[in-house]
């Protein structure tokens, strides 16, 4: 079957480190948008990554809004919207709770993952549009179905959005698991404390066509653990099995990768997992960095807003480098101290989410 | 073309009481642990459909719910906002929507794609047209494709996350169906008409049918309007709504008994907002 390629054709974020431009140059100079918080958990000080106290939804609006200005479309009456969240509207409905101490005012409509794909639906007018919910592996997901959708000609336009919110539920169940850093995170790094919750936008336009600034999605693929609910295969498994079929999927070999985004939440099990699985695979050891430094975990924003990360560092031909990193747990992969250029024609974007869920997605410069 | 080799079901309705937990320990009493309902009906349900045999371990899995698993969000807020407690570490995990497609995973040993769709109406007919793309692009050689949803109270409550009126009667349940692009022993197959249909458009496809078929239409179609569409195009009505009361995903229980105890071939139509989807099911 002949498949239609697909472009990423506009894009625009938020995130602790601001928009896309403000997060590249945060990313380059390796200053971390995360802040000390304890607004969450009086008891306990967290690193958290947040932009936007009550303003999240004006947020979500302003941030597609830029994608649809920088599109030739008019209007997205005949995009599909995929949303990848894993928090949706828990946020509304806990202030809500938390005021009353009570369901009774809870908009139901308001709580569900779905809340996010409905005020950009009422916005927008959107032909078609569904929810992916896959914890931290959600938008990337969403990523992928776009890809499918439109290389089988079913859509010609997609725009995926990302969204999650900070919110009690996520903040001090990371805390109840015993993975979150009271200090910014550290990926990588030997002896690391945990990670940083953080919220985020990141909005891409997906499209079967090129444009003069188009980076293309060309492989993607997912796999699951089947091993436990929170912690990874400790063998690696799945981690390879969605790289190798991600690279795979976009007709290239395993050394036609120059960077990888890594997931690096700065857990210790995360880190260690995925390090080994980039070792065992990719053997050229092309650099890999988590942006995560920078931004904290945006949950199930992280994969779109990584994967606009992914289109701009082979823009910028610029490798983006490891923040916060002194000594490396794995010596083996490279974890580059300084950005620096060099020719960068493949990207590989992993998330990873609990229950073994896996997601790779690999962009590449247009030929 | 895509098919159905298996369809399993869990249907209970709002005045039935069933004891999941009891059944699921049946199966598998190791894996009760860290579960809660929504999970041991995600797992019962699957389970009915597999039973005990293999299936390939690269088979992905697609898991749709209407609401999700509601029950441990009011745990959570409960724990916080009356307990004053931190939320309790299972419960924080048994909230995410891809926890009941991991221990699916898990207990069926699948390696493959772990997919959780959520959508306000019409929720089947989409995670259904993500399975037709992937299987007949050949990037999935076999979906375990299920949807869940638990009854959750106070029914009003449900009933306005639904948007449903106040005597729509609610039930529960977990309903698979396992997908492949093979038609080698396969029991149906099943297509997502690719057209978002409003009414006239829906009209006109009927008027275009050539032979005469059986119907079926999910718990939002209004019954003054299916009783119109009934009169007016000589359909004959698969009955299964009588077995089964409203959740968003009991279109998969309508395609199950069709499965189960139909001929021919079946037309399910559903609406939400004012559109209109087809599933049309031809059994082998």
């Amino acid at each position: 079957m002949q498949k239609n390629r697909v472009f990423v054709n506009a894009y625009e974020s938020l995130s602790c480190a601001g928009n896309t431009a403000e997060l590249m140059d945060a990313i380059y100079s390796k200053k971390s948008a995360i802040t000390i918080d304890t607004s969450y958990m009086s008891e306990h000080k967290a690193g958290l990554g947040s932009f936007a106290p009550n303003a999240f939804f004006p947020s979500l609006i302003s941030v597609a809004e830029t994608v649809l200005e920088q599109s030739e479309l008019t209007d997205f009456s005949e995009t599909l919207l995929i949303v990848g969240s894993s928090v949706g509207g828990i946020g509304k409905s806990e202030q809500i709770f938390f005021k009353e101490k009570s369901y009774q005012n809870i908009n139901p409509k308001e709580h569900a993952i779905s809340v996010i794909s409905d005020a950009l639906n009422s916005a927008f007018g959107f032909k078609d549009s569904r929810s992916i919910s896959t914890a931290c592996t959600s938008s990337a997901n969403a990523m992928m179905l776009a890809q499918r959708l439109i290389r089988l000609g079913a859509y010609k336009n997609v725009l995926v959005v990302g969204a999650d919110a900070l919110c009690y539920t996520t903040v001090c169940g990371f805390q109840a698991l015993g993975v979150l850093s009271t200090k910014k995170c550290t990926p990588f790094q030997e002896g690391r404390e945990g990670m940083n919750v953080a919220e985020g936008i990141a909005a891409l336009l997906l499209q079967d066509h090129e444009t003069t600034t188009s980076i293309e999605l060309c492989g993607s693929a997912g796999s699951s653990d089947a091993f436990h609910m929170t912690n990874p295969d400790p063998e690696a498994g799945g981690a390879m099995a969605c790289m190798q079929k991600a690279i795979e999927d976009a007709g290239l070999q395993l050394e036609d990768v120059d960077y990888v985004n890594a997931h690096g939440t700065g857990t210790q099990a995360n880190d260690a997992v995925e390090a080994l699985a980039v070792e065992r695979l990719l053997t050229h050891n092309p650099p890999m960095s988590s942006t995560k430094a920078i931004t904290g975990h945006t949950l199930g924003a992280a994969g779109a807003l990584e994967a606009i990360i992914s289109c701009e560092v082979i823009k910028q031909q610029k490798v983006a480098p490891q923040t916060s990193l002194e000594v490396a747990e794995n010596s083996v992969v490279n974890l580059p101290g300084e950005a620096f250029e060099t020719k960068i024609r493949h990207v590989v974007s992993n998330s990873f989410a609990f229950g073994g869920n896996n997601t790779a997605l690999v962009f590449g410069a247009v030929k | 073309m895509i098919y159905i080799h298996k369809s399993g079901s869990i249907n209970v309705r709002q005045e039935e009481t069933f004891d999941v937990k009891a059944a699921w320990k049946k199966v598998s009493p190791s894996m009760i642990r860290r579960t809660d309902r929504f999970i041991q009906l995600s797992l019962l349900g699957a389970y009915n459909t597999i039973g005990q045999e293999e299936i390939p371990e690269e088979s992905a899995l697609y898991m749709a719910s209407g609401q999700g698993n509601l029950a441990v969000f009011k745990r959570l807020r409960d724990q916080r906002y009356i307990y004053k407690q931190p939320p309790k570490p299972v419960d924080f995990i048994n909230s995410l929507s891809n926890t009941s497609g991991f221990y699916v995973a898990q207990f069926f040993g699948l390696l493959g794609k772990n997919l959780n769709v959520s959508r306000h109406g019409l929720v089947i007919e989409n995670i259904l047209m993500l399975a037709q793309a992937d299987l007949e692009q050949g990037r999935e050689k076999q979906i375990l494709l299920g949807g869940v949803d638990e009854l959750q109270e106070p029914l009003d409550f449900t009933r306005r996350t639904l948007g449903l009126c106040d005597d729509h009667l609610l039930g529960e349940g977990s309903n698979w169906l396992l997908l492949s692009a093979q038609k080698e022993e396969a029991l149906a197959s099943i297509e997502v008409l690719s057209d978002q249909m409003d009414s006239l458009k829906l009209k006109a496809y009927f008027a275009s049918l050539q032979q005469k078929t059986q119907v079926a239409f999910g718990g939002r179609c209004e019954s003054v309007w299916v009783e119109e569409i009934l009169k007016l195009y000589d359909f004959e009505l698969f009955e299964y709504a009588s077995e089964c009361d409203f959740y968003e995903t009991n279109p998969l229980f309508a395609l199950h008994r069709f499965v189960e105890e139909g001929r021919g071939e079946l037309l399910f139509i559903n609406t939400f907002n004012a559109q209109y989807r087809v599933i049309k099911v031809v059994l082998i």
